[in-house]
């Protein structure tokens, strides 16, 4: 079984989001900017990284844990890979793509303002701010992943 | 073993995409031009919408069993790409999959027509469009499958 975080432009979320899944942030507590800046793969990510997946570990159960990030259409990316598993009769769970998106779409955009100025100690903090903000919501949503698809292993 | 799986793709997934699949296929004569009513009688030619974009449309089997489909992209065409290939490498199919680019092939009558009629839904506008860009592009898709039928083997 394999999760995949998906971001928007940066990996930001999605590093939170696997660090939240693999037990490296705490999650009773929005993180503090230390934390965030440990995790592996925590910035911005370059063009030719875009579609490019990153391994990040593996979880309790033995779960592969990856970074992703695409510039545009990530709904598509992920009815893709969904149906790309469907096609080969694979379950849901075998790649299950988790997207980790901010509710504001044009915040990875300020990150890009930021970092062309070469602004990129204020960029890092936005981005922690942006978690922050974020947290409860990526509890949930890593949560509700774990839950519905560690449960549909076991079946 | 499992069938080998080629994918063609491009923006929308109805129209170079899907004349591809359908050269691959033989459903086209490749010697001359296709008329209006062969092209519309294609699955999915101008038909797609928006929802259907990342979904995988399976076109049929080739005369060497290989599956074929179609896929709309976007312009997410080398990221969905690349994700669709690191996945399947990730689950040890990557030897099956094959992923062809059409919009290479896509000319200014295509993109316009497609842009009018799909996404406006301006069909009486777009449509005579996109017949005669896909019959200029016609040429050039017929060479890129012959390309990819010698390229990927059974």
């Amino acid at each position: 079984m394999n999760y995949l975080y998906l971001g928007l432009a940066d990996l930001y979320l999605p590093a939170a989001a696997a660090g939240i899944h693999l037990g490296r942030l705490d999650s009773t507590k929005p993180p503090a900017a230390a934390d965030l800046l440990t995790l592996p793969h925590f910035r911005r990510a370059s063009r030719d990284e875009d579609g490019r997946l990153f391994p990040v570990g593996s979880d309790y159960a033995g779960n592969m844990v990856y970074l992703l990030c695409v510039r545009v259409h990530p709904e598509v990316v992920v009815r893709s890979v969904e149906s790309l598993l469907g096609l080969y009769g694979l379950p849901l769970h075998a790649a299950k793509v988790v997207p980790c998106l901010p509710e504001n779409p044009q915040a990875p955009l300020w990150g890009r303002v930021l970092s062309g100025l070469g602004l990129h100690g204020l960029e890092q903090k936005f981005a922690c701010l942006l978690v922050r903000n974020c947290f409860g919501n990526m509890l949930r949503t890593v949560a509700e992943a774990r839950v519905v698809f560690d449960s549909a292993a076991h079946i | 073993m499992a069938h080998k799986k080629i994918i063609y793709h491009c923006y929308g997934g109805a129209h170079s995409s899907v004349v591809a699949a359908a050269i691959h296929l033989g459903q086209l004569r490749t010697d001359t031009l296709p008329g209006d009513a062969e092209l519309m009688r294609l699955t999915l030619f101008d038909r797609q919408t928006k929802d259907g974009h990342g979904l995988l449309h399976f076109f049929g089997f080739d005369e060497q069993g290989k599956q074929v489909y179609c896929l709309g992209c976007r312009n997410a065409g080398t990221t969905v790409e690349q994700v669709l290939l690191q996945v399947a490498e990730m689950l040890g199919l990557r030897e099956d999959l094959f992923l062809v680019d059409t919009l290479q092939c896509v000319t200014v009558k295509m993109r316009i027509g497609g842009y009018f009629s799909r996404r406006w839904q301006l069909v009486r506008l777009g449509r005579p469009l996109v017949l005669a860009g896909t019959r200029e592009a016609f040429p050039a898709l017929v060479s890129l499958v012959q390309k990819v039928k010698e390229e990927v083997l059974p």
